[in-house]
C-alpha cells in the first residue's frame, strides 16, 4: 500500500477489467428488466430513466412486478426501500475504508453501490482510500452496461412475446448464485447464507413477501454473528 | 399508463435507494465501528444474497398468487452453483442458467 499509486489512466483501466464479470451479467440481467418493464406498460424513456436514478436489480424487477399488478405508488415506493435497505448496510460496511474521499465524491459512489459493485469494492477494500479512479471506473462501467442492457431490453420487448422459452427469468437468480459464490468465503458465512435463504423462504412462504428480505437478512446476520463470537469464546 | 405518474414512482424510488446508500458514508466515512458491529455489517451480503436466492428458486407465484415448487429453477440451481463456485464467475451461472431453463422447457414444456 505504501507503493506508488497506480497512474488515473492504469486505474481506470483496472477498473474498466474488474467490472467485466458485472458488465456480462448486467447486459442480460438488465435486458431481461428491460423487456419485462415494457411489457409492463412502462414507456421507453421511464424503463431507462429508472435504471439511471434507480440502478438497483432485483428492487427494479420487483416494481416492475407490481406496476404490471396495479399496485399503488406508496406501495411500489415502501417496497422498493425495503428491498434496497440492504445497501445501507454495505455502504456502512465500506464506509471505515473511505476516510480520504471527499464527501461530493462519496455521494458519487454512494449513488453506484449495488449487491454487485459492492462485491467488487469490498473484495479490495483495503485500496478504496488510494484507489478512487478505480473504484469509480469500475462503479460507472457498472451502471452504464445495466442502462444499456435495459434499453436493449426495451426496444428489443417488441419481438419478444414471452421471456419463459428463452429463460431470461432466471437471469437474475443467476446472477446472485454468482454472488453468493464470491461473498460466502468463510464457515461462519456458509451458516449465515444458509439461515438466511431457509428463513427467507419461510417467511415468503408464509406470505410476507414485502418483509421476508429484510428480515430473514437481520435474523440470519446476528445469528451468524453469534456464532462467531461462539467459535472464538 | 399513465406515465407521469410512473416517472413519479421513479423519482420515490430514486430517493429511497439512494438515501440509505449515500448516508451511511456521509456519517460514517473513516470511523472505527464498534468490533461488534464490523463483524456483523460483514455478514450482511452472507445473508441478504440466499434471502432473496433460494425463495425466488424454490418457489414460483400461479396466475392467482398461488406459490408452486419450481423444480427447473431449483434443478438449475444445483447444477450452476457448484460450477460458479469452480470459477469464481459472476457471468457463467447467468448464461449457463438461462441456457438451462430455456433448454428446460424446450424438452420439457409444461
Amino acid at each position: 500500500m505504501t507503493n506508488a499509486l497506480p497512474s488515473s489512466g492504469r486505474q481506470i483501466a483496472n477498473g474498466l477489467q474488474r467490472s467485466f464479470p458485472i458488465v456480462l451479467s448486467y447486459i442480460p440481467v438488465g435486458f431481461t428488466y428491460g423487456v419485462l418493464a415494457h411489457k409492463a406498460g412502462i414507456s421507453d424513456i421511464n424503463v431507462i430513466l429508472m435504471s439511471i436514478l434507480v440502478f438497483a436489480g432485483s428492487g427494479e424487477f420487483i416494481a416492475v412486478g407490481m406496476i404490471a399488478g396495479g399496485a399503488g405508488a406508496l406501495a411500489v415506493i415502501l417496497t422498493t426501500f425495503i428491498v434496497n435497505l440492504r445497501h445501507l448496510l454495505m455502504a456502512a460496511s465500506l464506509s471505515p475504508w473511505m476516510a480520504k474521499w471527499s464527501r461530493p465524491l462519496l455521494v458519487f459512489f454512494s449513488a453506484d453501490i449495488t449487491d454487485e459493485t459492492f462485491a467488487m469494492n469490498s473484495a479490495k477494500a483495503v485500496e478504496l482510500n488510494d484507489c478512487k479512479v478505480e473504484a469509480l471506473s469500475l462503479n460507472i462501467t457498472a451502471h452504464s452496461s445495466w442502462v444499456v442492457g435495459g434499453a436493449l431490453g426495451a426496444v428489443a420487448s417488441g419481438l419478444i412475446s414471452d421471456v419463459r422459452p428463452f429463460g431470461l427469468d432466471f437471469a437474475l437468480a443467476g446472477m446472485f448464485i454468482g454472488l453468493i459464490v464470491l461473498q460466502v468465503d468463510s464457515k461462519v458465512k456458509v451458516i449465515t447464507a444458509i439461515c438466511a435463504g431457509l428463513l427467507g423462504t419461510v417467511l415468503y412462504a408464509c406470505g410476507l413477501q414485502q418483509f421476508y428480505i429484510i428480515i430473514a437478512t437481520v435474523v440470519a446476520a446476528t445469528f451468524g454473528l453469534g456464532i462467531e463470537l461462539w467459535i472464538k469464546r | 399508463m399513465d406515465q407521469t405518474l410512473i416517472l413519479w414512482i421513479i423519482i420515490g424510488m430514486w430517493a429511497v435507494s439512494f438515501l440509505p446508500r449515500m448516508l451511511p458514508l456521509q456519517l460514517l466515512s473513516g470511523r472505527q465501528l464498534h468490533p461488534l458491529v464490523a463483524a456483523w455489517l460483514k455478514l450482511v451480503p452472507a445473508a441478504v444474497l440466499p434471502a432473496i436466492l433460494v425463495p425466488l428458486v424454490l418457489l414460483e407465484k400461479g396466475e392467482g398468487g398461488e406459490l408452486h415448487f419450481n423444480a427447473l429453477f431449483l434443478i438449475t440451481t444445483l447444477i450452476c452453483f457448484p460450477l460458479a463456485a469452480k470459477y469464481k464467475s459472476l457471468s457463467l451461472p447467468v448464461v449457463l442458467g438461462m441456457a438451462l431453463v430455456a433448454a428446460g422447457r424446450w424438452f420439457f414444456p409444461a
